[in-house]
């Protein structure tokens, strides 16, 4: 993967955050108010078809009273048992039958039927249809139920007034001897019912009876000419209930509840786009505020990223800085937060690096110094001179064992000690060097002095800065030895105390006063350069692992102890 | 440091303040916008052939424009001259409509000429124009919805041979001359009687009832081996009812009109007419505002849409379909309220 800045990283995954949230929130909200919007639109539309039904039902059932009142008539039944028409009896339930129809205004006309040529209307004053079809008074066989001797028909044309066809509900009680008794409902009555309840826009209610004829249809004429399509069959297998269903390009919610009484069912036609056409807007508004809020959130991320990236970028460069050597810097951050404590954190690393740095380069100083001041020590010209002149003499007195001696003693020395390898030998070399060192002054001095030498076995190999003997046992022999009165003697001692090296160098010479001591280690006296040259390399090369420790007595002599970490070939 | 946070802060507080603004202004202005695609409805200018609900066909065409409206969301605006032989005024009309530059027009053409310039006048500026019922010597019209006239005469003519005796005697009485649905009526029912039929020279009544009554009269004194008519329209078919009624001679001259209305179906029940052919008036004006719906929508409408005629006899015409067809609902009684 492309690296990529903290920035770009901060922005995109805040704005991720913030996207999937809002995407999800938006969605599943969305999703439930959907579900809500249906459902509650689902139970509203059941509840009002439902009562629709029950008005319709009520409607019907008190019309069907009314058909049994009137068929109870005295003289109704007398007028239609009587075997011959009755011109009085015609006479009284005309003026009954328009009397039945003023009772209410949604009745149309009532008849009563002996036979085809015998037909009493409530209508008089409008007369009866002359070219009337036989056929047509039958129309209510198909709706007749084993349960109701009244037979409802579905919205059907009246023609049997004269130059009257007028749209009705028929309810009809006929006699086995095809004797009936009919009141029709006006259909404006039914229709005005339906035609009031609106399911959304376009929404729609429509009344189905049970042998499939539609009662009342918004749009009958598309219906019967198939350009538009119901799902009356599904619809009427449903009888109570919702269905769901594909018509044409719309998705169509159906409600159903069906009558028991009348057979009639009444449907609620609703479309799902319209059921939703609120929650699009719901939609619109919440995809806006959500595009406002991420908007919101970039730009925060924008700021909030730029208060934690710039203040890194910052110490970025600085380290880049650094990286090229350059020390001499102060970062200064520009934020309220926990990156000022890293700066300042950083400051105070350079800092100290700085000052390492500054140490590093005194001590590199310093040991090239006390290097100088070692090889001027082995290359002290008076010693050189002084042993010269013994192998001179020697030389004279014809004494040559002697003069080889010293002379393979002085080689032995030098190579040792002014060789320019490396800082670290072996105790054995170390050892060697001292004692060629001591074999010179010995047969320079003769009796005045003595010197032994005993290393531990076992420790010979052992390793160690070169040089640290030679001139610790120089000191001991001109400040310790020389100046006292008669021999003296000098010890170099080599053992090994757990992880320490012990060397010691212990004379019997005239020893220091506790005043001497002191100024002895106070550094830069100049007093005794070997000593304090010993010591510096001691720390320089060792650090606080390495020690030197001085005592003396007046009068008795010094001990020289040096305390080594103890190295082989092996550790090392 | 703290100038940082504090600026921050008052940014927080400027975003806070944006989206309040937002949520007060833009929000209900949209929702407002939206509902406005509801309450703004396109207006549609509906020139009829004749605009006074006289006829029973157009009563209904405006009915079926009507309840399309209502569907499909538009706002109607019904016109047209006092009768449909008032060509001149239908022409200023249609110029009229155009100026007033309505959404869309649909025309029943009074004249299958002279309207084509108003038509291509309404293309040119850009409004969208269906023609129905009666159409025009043009392509200009984007949709062409009603019956198919030939197709109608054709019925008219095999309903009239069940009807009639073999090779009859039949006259043909016309409407308007010259206009599309009289001469395409003619040619199917001339294609289905040639040969089968003796027919007349073709008559015309200027859809005029009076002047059917009269040239049926003298069809009927002149002919006396007629053995059918063939009436096409409604004015036309009243007229040869009444003039057949009168010569008691509907027994023996069957009679197939085109049409509807309600004297015509009296006449069926009466038996004087044997036969309608009945176009679908309802739907054709259903149709003609649903397609103008689906050309302002950009959708595709087919350029020819036939609405189809059905053929009624006394048998069938209480029917539900069909009554559904023949009687519509009287609107003007309302009763409970």
């Amino acid at each position: 993967m492309k690296p990529r800045s903290i920035r770009t990283s901060l922005i995109l995954s805040f704005t991720l955050v913030v996207v999937l949230s809002i995407l999800i929130l938006g969605l599943s909200s969305g999703l439930v108010f959907q579900k809500n919007l249906l459902d509650n639109n689902q139970s509203s539309t059941l509840q009002l078809v439902g009562q629709l039904n029950r008005v319709l039902d009520g409607y019907i059932g008190y019309m069907e009273d009314l058909v049994l009142v009137a068929s109870g008539n005295s003289d109704v039944r007398a007028y239609l048992e009587s075997p011959a028409e009755d011109p009085v009896l015609r006479a009284r339930v005309s003026v009954f039958l328009k009397n039945l129809r003023t009772v209410r205004r949604d009745i149309d006309s009532v008849f009563v039927v002996r036979s085809p040529n015998e037909i009493l209307t409530s209508e008089a004053n409008v007369g009866l249809n002359p070219f009337l079809d036989q056929r047509q008074l039958e129309w209510y066989l198909p709706y007749l139920k084993t349960n109701s001797s009244i037979a409802v028909s579905s919205a059907r044309v009246e023609n049997l007034l004269a130059d009257r066809y007028t749209w009705v509900v028929s309810l009809a009680r006929p006699s086995p001897d095809q004797k009936i008794v009919q009141v029709d409902l006006n259909y404006a009555v039914i229709r005005d019912l339906c035609k009031a309840l609106q399911l959304g826009r376009t929404g729609y209610v429509y009344i189905v009876n049970s042998n499939g004829d539609l009662v009342y249809h918004p749009r009958q004429q598309l219906v019967y000419s198939k350009i538009r399509e119901e799902k009356t069959s599904e619809v009427l297998a449903m009888k109570n209930g919702t269905l769901t269903t594909q018509v044409g390009d719309r998705t169509v919610v159906y409600t159903a509840a069906t009558s028991t009484h009348t057979g009639w069912t009444v449907v609620g036609v609703s479309f799902l786009d319209e059921v939703f056409s609120s929650s699009r807007d719901v939609f619109t508004t919440t995809s806006l505020i959500a595009l406002g809020s991420l908007l919101v959130a970039i730009l925060l991320a924008w700021l909030v990223s730029r208060r934690i990236s710039a203040p890194i970028e910052e110490l970025r460069r600085s380290m880049q800085k650094i990286e090229t050597g350059d020390f001499d810097i102060e970062i200064s951050v520009q934020a309220d937060n926990e990156l000022t404590q890293l700066a300042n954190d950083c400051n105070l690393a350079i800092k100290t690096i700085r000052e390492l740095m500054l140490d590093n380069e005194r001590e590199q100083e310093n040991k090239r110094r006390q290097d100088l001041l070692l090889l001027q020590s082995q290359i002290n010209p008076h010693f050189l001179y002084n042993t010269l002149d013994s192998i001179v003499w020697m030389c004279e007195m014809e004494d040559g064992p002697g003069a080889i001696k010293m002379t393979t003693a002085l080689a032995k020395f030098f190579r040792l000690g002014i060789s320019r390898g490396s800082d670290i030998l072996t105790l054995k070399d170390e050892a060697g060097h001292v004692e060629s060192y001591l074999q010179i002054q010995k047969m320079r001095y003769g009796d005045k002095f003595e010197y032994s030498i005993k290393i531990d076995d076992g420790i010979r190999e052992a390793l160690m800065l070169r040089l640290l003997l030679q001139p610790l046992v120089e000191n001991a022999l001109y400040h310790g030895i020389k100046p006292k009165e008669g021999p003296g003697r000098i010890e170099v001692l080599g053992h090994r105390e757990g992880a320490n090296l012990m060397l010691t160098i212990r004379d019997d010479g005239v020893g220091m006063s506790s005043v001497a001591l002191e100024r002895l280690q106070n550094p830069g006296s100049q007093v005794h350069i070997g000593l304090e040259n010993v010591q510096e390399r001691i720390r320089i090369f060792y650090g606080t692992e390495g020690g030197l420790e001085v005592n003396s007595t007046p009068g008795k002599g010094t001990e020289v102890r040096l305390t080594l970490p103890f190295l082989t070939t092996e550790l090392s | 440091m703290k100038q940082s946070t504090r600026m921050i802060a008052g940014l927080a507080v400027l975003v806070a303040l944006a989206l309040a603004t937002f949520a007060l202004f833009i929000v209900p202005g949209f929702l407002s916008a939206a509902e406005g695609r509801y309450q703004g409805r396109p207006k549609v200018i509906v020139l009829l052939k004749e605009n006074n609900s006289a006829m029973t066909f157009w009563k209904i065409v405006r009915e079926g424009a009507e309840s399309a409206a209502e569907d499909v969301n538009l706002d109607l605006d019904i016109r047209g001259p006092d009768n449909e032989k008032a060509v001149d005024q239908q022409i200023q009309q249609l110029d009229q409509a155009v100026r007033e530059k309505p959404a869309a027009i649909v025309l029943a053409a009074t004249d299958f000429l002279r309207l084509v310039p108003g038509v291509k006048a309404a293309r040119s500026a850009g409004i969208p124009i269906v023609t129905m019922d009666s159409f025009i010597a043009s392509d200009d019209a984007l949709s062409q919805i009603g019956t198919d006239s030939v197709a109608m005469g054709a019925e008219a003519a095999r309903s009239l041979l069940k009807f009639a005796a073999l090779k009859p005697e039949v006259a043909i009485l016309s409407h308007i001359r010259g206009s599309s649905t009289a001469l395409d009526r003619e040619k199917g029912a001339q294609e289905v009687l040639k040969g089968k039929a003796t027919v007349l020279p073709v008559v015309y009544s200027g859809a005029d009832i009076a002047t059917a009554y009269r040239l049926t009269q003298e069809i009927l004194a002149t002919h006396p081996n007629l053995g059918g008519i063939l009436a096409m329209n409604e004015p036309t078919t009243q007229g040869v009812i009444r003039a057949l009624r009168e010569s008691g001679r509907a027994n023996s001259i069957p009679l197939v009109g085109i049409d509807q209305s309600f004297e015509l179906l009296k006449g069926l029940e009466e038996g004087v007419l044997r036969s309608l052919m009945v176009q679908q008036p309802f739907n054709m004006g259903y149709l003609s505002v649903v397609s103008v719906r689906n050309l302002l929508d950009h959708k595709s409408v087919p350029r020819n849409q036939d609405t189809g005629s059905i053929e009624i006899t006394k048998e069938n015409m209480f029917l539900p379909a069909n009554e559904q067809r023949l009687f519509p609902f009287d609107e003007a009684q309302p009763l409970l309220k």
